[in-house]
């Protein structure tokens, strides 16, 4: 049977575009039904009122701006209410026609299509044959057993409700049951196993919420299109009205949104029925054994024309070749992750710039809740299709596709669905950045997706490889990988929305010492301001979630084979945080030989005082620190170094932020190479310390490391070309755990290795704990005082 | 003659039929079948070949003849009745049971006998084989078909 239960059970690729279609309907009927509120009778005039009026009081207002904020908030609350309200109906809605549609489809298909029902006193033959099938296929509970009489197709068809299962056998499929009984066989083994993989519910709320979709959402809005008027002036329809002609531009613009959104919910709904045929294909081939007649049924079965490609049934040959090979059940489709980027862009960029404009406060907020959500949703499709290519052959070497064009494909179908737009082209209208903005945030936005899908590659090959591995770790890798990708696309949201978001600003140049010019280029490079760094060192989320990617993969491998190697990367961050130890010490030594005394005791009011140029670089120098250990474990060789190359960060951005705050500054004090000396660092302070090292620390890592990376395997496959004896490419180097009647002084090592790893993670937690007041200053305060 | 005697009727002159032609259809299956055409006479000449979710199975359509061999039998009975009625004769089910060749025992005396000419069969044998390719039988199996009808009536008339 595919996909085994364990560790290794990855996610149905039915079940993550489930989700995906859900997604894709909410957010493509929520941008719908936001556009159709003006249609409401009065409520145009309403929302303009209340703006106008709102924008007025605010102009009116002399108080403090926060405050004016919160006033216009409450100004708007009432139309946003029920502005939320008509869209959560419309949701509610087409979620219970949907769910309505769903729980009638049995009555609905037994009595159109009039069956009848098969009986072991009516048909003893036929029930029985039926019902041998049916423990064939483990089940335990036989389902309704239904003849269609009229039909003289050879199939059946499995539907109904969880707690009554039918399952039709058309008359032409009776007969077979006499005439050519292992095509009888094939095919109720088919149906049968749509039940074993539970597919019934899932592919039929597809269909009802597609129906549901068309009906409460799409057909609305494409009506009002035509007749803008419709709700409040229904007799006085004017040609000058129609969308296209009073705006020819934005309705095109608006139809070409509405038909790409549409395509996604509908093409992903077409991609579920596609994938439960040949999941049912395979396991019904498995359970009927080598002579199962099921390829020879689908050998006959015609070429279906090219545009059937993306239709509700798969290509012949493809199910062929998902029985004779089932784990191409696993992959996962370019297209599939382009459609998660297409529905998250197309929230991001309509349903962001609504609630950064008038729903909160702070729009940047309000853009990085949206951001939190929709990258939530993102990551976790992300790391499921990860799951599912890895798990296909977890002892292979990760494709680039699963790390580099997964990731790219969801950045793709981003940059397609944030141009997208469904309301009319007032006030609010999508406008296209510059160029140059845009590949500059699409590019950052492109580097921490592959980071992350590295990342989650790594991880989860690390715990599909081991067949010991607990149940917990794999949905564990997938929890990190939605809380790190959706912090980091919340943050990176409300930038991308700037036209100059992501520019960068280099330090001051200090008036004295300007014209050392080395000085100067150290005091540019140390102070440089990239502003969207400091929505996540104010993050306590940010530290966190870099520590569970190491933690997950280094707790599920404890007392297992092939555990993460922890050793070497204690060693390399203590290695590290000596390196920048005996740096910070020589600093100020360095510092007094090569700069005159008049530029480091220059206070520099205008400028950048040299202590903090000193304070700069000190900084610089533990990020660096961070990166070399980073990309030093990046160099290594098995299947672990991104999880090692985190740990070891961790483990130096905690020494080096104690080196910086304990070491440097003490030492730098008692050389007098700042002229000034300060009383200690307040404990608050190592929090914003430790962020800022191991942030920058990434920056500079992440290529780092892709060349590390690059140059390991060039390297080995060179190796590998060559006739010695080397050891494979790929395998893990001998590490920790020791074997069992191990010595004690392996066992103590292990202990210790556990402890330094408990007291990390204490510091490290205690580090983001600490940055808990800067983040609601930065974050919170603003709208909530 | 009643609704519920055509029916019984026409089921038991179908029955043999079927079995003769598509024995996979015949006890269990047929009375289902059966039943079904009885509640949709017509149903038998629609293709009823919609796609739907979760369904499978193999290319071919296959013909079924429990309801091609009541639909034509049905069609051969009323076919008779109306040409006894034009004589003014009287028609019973043991009649046109002995008649199709399906009660071999003699007739009662009372009984004047329920007779087709040559024509009225070579007509009778269109009409069954008409049905039958309606409901998607092939050209020569329908042939065959009628040629049973057909032969079966008139050999149960000789041996009688």
């Amino acid at each position: 049977m595919p996909n085994r239960p364990g560790p290794g059970a990855a996610p149905a690729a039915s079940l993550t575009r489930f989700v995906l279609l859900i997604a894709a309907v909410i957010a493509t009927s929520g941008l719908i039904f936001i556009s159709d509120y003006v249609r409401l009778p009065g409520r145009a005039d309403r929302l303009s009122t209340t703006i106008d009026a709102c924008v007025a009081a605010q102009d009116a207002d002399a108080g403090p701006a926060d405050e004016v904020s919160r006033r216009v908030q409450a100004c708007m609350n009432p139309i946003i209410v029920d502005w939320a309200t008509f869209v959560g109906g419309g949701l509610v809605l087409l979620f219970g026609l949907a769910a309505a549609a769903y729980l009638l489809h049995p009555s609905w298909i037994v009595r159109r299509r009039r069956l009848r029902r098969l009986t072991v006193d009516g048909q003893p033959g036929l029930v029985g044959d039926l019902d041998r099938l049916r423990r064939q296929m483990g089940l335990a509970r036989s389902p309704d057993w239904r003849l269609a009489p009229y039909a003289r197709t050879t199939g059946g068809q499995a539907f109904g409700l969880p707690w009554h299962r039918y399952v039709q056998i058309d008359a032409g499929l009776a007969v077979l049951r006499v005439t050519r009984p292992a095509e009888f066989r094939a095919v109720v083994l088919h149906e049968l196993a749509h039940l074993r993989n539970r597919d019934v519910d899932k592919t039929y709320f597809a269909i009802s919420t597609w129906r549901a979709f068309v009906a409460v959402a799409l057909l609305p809005y494409l009506v009002f299109m035509l007749h803008p008027g419709l709700l409040s002036a229904p007799l006085d329809w004017r040609w000058a009205e129609v969308a296209f002609v009073a705006n020819p531009g934005g309705a095109t613009h608006r139809l070409a949104s509405l038909v790409l959104l549409t395509a996604t919910v509908y093409l992903t709904r077409n991609a579920i029925l596609r994938v439960r045929e040949t999941h049912a294909d395979a396991t019904a081939a498995a359970a009927d054994g080598p002579d199962s007649a099921l390829p020879t049924v689908l050998g006959r079965m015609p070429e279906p024309p090219a545009w059937r490609r993306w239709g509700t049934h798969p290509h012949p040959r493809r199910r062929l070749d998902a029985i004779r090979d089932p784990g191409r059940l696993l992959g996962a489709g370019f297209w599939e992750l382009v459609g998660v980027g297409i529905a998250t862009g197309g929230v991001c960029a309509n349903l962001g710039l609504l609630a950064g404009s008038i729903i909160l406060v702070d729009s940047r907020l309000a853009v990085a809740v949206v951001g939190l959500v929709t990258g939530a949703v993102a990551a976790g499709l992300l790391a499921a299709a990860i799951w599912r290519a890895t798990a296909r052959d977890p002892s292979a070497v990760p494709s680039w596709r699963t790390w580099l064009l997964f990731p790219l494909a969801v950045v793709t179908g981003y940059s397609a669905g944030a141009v997208l737009t469904l309301r009319e082209a007032t006030g609010a209208a999508i406008t296209l950045p510059a160029p140059t903005t845009w590949l500059v945030a699409t590019s950052v936005l492109a580097i921490g997706a592959v980071f992350l899908a590295a990342w989650a590659t790594s991880a989860t090959r690390g715990v599909l490889r081991r067949p010991d591995s607990p149940r917990w770790t794999m949905p564990a890798v997938v929890a990190v990988t939605v809380l790190v990708g959706a912090v980091w696309f919340a943050v990176w949201l409300p930038p991308a929305q700037l036209e100059a978001g992501f520019a960068d600003g280099w330090g001051a140049v200090p008036v004295a010492g300007a014209e050392i010019g080395w000085y100067a280029w150290v005091a540019r490079v140390t102070g440089a301001d990239y502003g969207p760094l400091i929505w996540l060192v104010a993050n306590p989320l940010t530290l966190a979630g870099l520590t569970l990617m190491w933690l997950v993969p280094v707790l599920a491998g404890l007392g297992r084979r092939s555990p993460v190697p922890v050793r070497p990367a204690l060693i390399a961050g203590l290695v590290g945080a000596a390196g920048l130890a005996v740096a910070a010490i020589a600093l100020p030594y360095a510092a007094r030989l090569a700069l005159p005394e008049p530029v480091r005791t220059a206070t520099d009011e205008d400028g950048v005082p040299f202590a903090t140029v000193y304070d700069n670089t000190v900084l610089a120098m533990a990020s660096i620190a961070v990166a070399v250990v980073m990309t030093v474990m990046a160099a290594r060789r098995g299947p672990h170094r991104p999880v090692s190359a985190l740990l070891a960060a961790g483990l130096t951005t905690v020494l080096a932020t104690a080196v910086v705050s304990y070491l440097a500054d003490p030492i730098a004090c008692y050389v007098n190479v700042t002229a000034a000396c300060g009383d200690g660092v307040p404990v608050r302070r190592l929090g914003a310390r430790a962020h800022f090292i191991a942030l920058q620390a990434i920056l500079v890592a992440v290529p780092a490391m892709l060349v590390a990376a690059g140059v390991r395997r060039l390297t080995t496959s060179l190796r590998d070309a060559a006739p010695a004896d080397a050891a494979p490419a790929d395998s893990a180097p001998a590490d920790s755990a020791p074997a069992d009647g191990a010595p004690a002084r392996g066992r103590l090592a292990v202990v210790a290795t556990a402890a330094t790893l408990g007291v990390l993670v204490v510091l490290l937690v205690s580090l983001s704990v600490l940055m808990l007041p800067a983040a609601y200053r930065l974050w919170l305060e603003r709208t909530f005082g | 003659m009643s609704t519920d005697l055509d029916e019984s009727l026409v089921r038991d002159l179908a029955q043999p039929l079927v079995a003769e032609f598509s024995p996979a259809e015949q006890d269990e299956l047929f009375a289902v079948l059966s039943e079904a055409h009885f509640a949709d006479p017509q149903a038998y000449a629609r293709e009823d070949a919609r796609a739907a979710p979760l369904t499978f199975g193999l290319p071919e359509m296959t013909v079924l003849l429990t309801p091609v061999m009541l639909a034509a039998m049905d069609e051969a009975v009323r076919y008779v009745v109306a040409k006894a009625f034009a004589k003014g004769a009287k028609v019973t089910a043991a009649a046109i049971r002995r008649l199709f060749g399906r009660v071999p025992a003699p007739a009662p005396a009372a009984d004047p006998g329920l007779t087709l000419t040559s024509e009225q069969w070579s007509e009778l044998r269109q009409i069954v084989e008409r049905v039958a390719r309606n409901g998607g039988v092939p050209a020569n199996q329908a042939g065959l078909i009628a040629d049973a009808v057909v032969g079966q009536g008139r050999l149960g008339r000789d041996a009688s």
